[in-house]
């Protein structure tokens, strides 16, 4: 999905894009004017919709390579 | 992704809250973006005017004599003769947090209540059961609360409300309207919820669509 398919939506609908991994976080902050990720978690729990438990690919890449340098081979 | 189907909301119940941030700002004018009535709970009423002085106090009370009041309707509920005694106890130091909850509780009941409403004049409202109430409010998570159990009402705070009229274009910028009422002595809460009804497994409901109405409407006036 891309965030301008999302300009006109509801920031629930925002909040559910994001939480499915169709846009990243940052998206979802400049969409709905969330301040921070505290923020934007808040807006998912006063929203009604589901956190994922399950990192997206593109998460899961981040955070792979974040921690690259400090797992041994 | 979002696979339910959509049920427009068909009335607006406002809080005090964002009634006092827009008037603030000077912007009542956007409620009328809803494309839909503002609904307004006596007990909300009084809690704006009973402080002389107050910010936002002196357009509201103008506004809903003149252009609002073609939009919004005042509703009677049993909690206004309550209202005024707390009132009253608050004034004499009997108990300084007497009023504290009746505000939430007028809405809640309104929500419980809705094929009964009658306006202040004693007229009835024609409110189906089916229909589907929005609040707006900036009360919470906690002033929420009342709302929350109550899986019928689409709940919008002022500032998903405000962030997405900037990006519908109906503003500019939603960021110097929070910045304007809070030059005019109001904080904003951070609070940010969009949580629609659910009003079946399969349907909930959304509130854009009037805005999106209004927003073409505008588009075609515009039209040469």
């Amino acid at each position: 999905m891309l965030v301008s398919d999302l300009k006109r939506a509801s920031p629930h609908d925002i909040l559910q894009a994001w939480q499915d991994g169709a846009i990243s976080y940052r998206e979802a902050m400049t969409l709905t004017g969330c301040e921070n990720l505290f923020e934007l978690y808040q807006a998912c729990r006063s929203s009604r919709v589901a956190l994922r438990s399950v990192l997206t690919d593109r998460e899961l890449q981040g955070v792979e390579a974040t921690v690259s340098d400090l797992i041994g081979p | 992704m979002n696979t339910w189907k959509k049920k427009p909301v068909t009335l607006i119940v406002a809080d005090s809250g964002p009634l006092i941030s827009l008037a603030c700002a000077d912007e009542l004018r956007l409620l009328q973006s809803f494309g839909r009535p503002v609904l307004v709970a006596d007990v909300v009423r009084k809690e704006w005017t009973r402080k002389l002085g107050a910010p936002g106090e002196e357009r509201l009370t103008h506004w809903f004599d003149t252009a609002g009041g073609n939009q919004f309707r005042e509703l009677r509920t049993p909690f206004l003769a309550v209202f005024i005694d707390a009132i009253a106890q608050e004034a004499s130091g009997e108990n300084p947090d007497a009023t504290i909850g009746l505000g939430d509780a007028a809405i809640s009941w309104i929500l419980k209540n809705l094929p009964r409403l009658k306006s202040v004049d004693g007229e009835s409202l024609p409110v189906g059961p089916e229909e589907i109430a929005l609040v707006l409010t900036e009360d919470g998570p906690y002033g929420d609360g009342s709302v929350l159990m109550q899986r019928r009402a689409h709940v919008l705070s002022t500032r998903q409300w405000l962030k997405t009229l900037e990006r519908l274009g109906l503003i500019p910028s939603s960021r110097a309207i929070i910045d304007e009422i809070q030059a005019g002595g109001r904080r904003v809460a951070r609070y940010m919820a969009d949580r629609p009804a659910e009003v079946d497994g399969g349907t909930r409901s959304d509130w854009k669509d009037g805005t999106e109405a209004v927003v073409a409407g505008r588009g075609e006036d515009q039209t040469p």
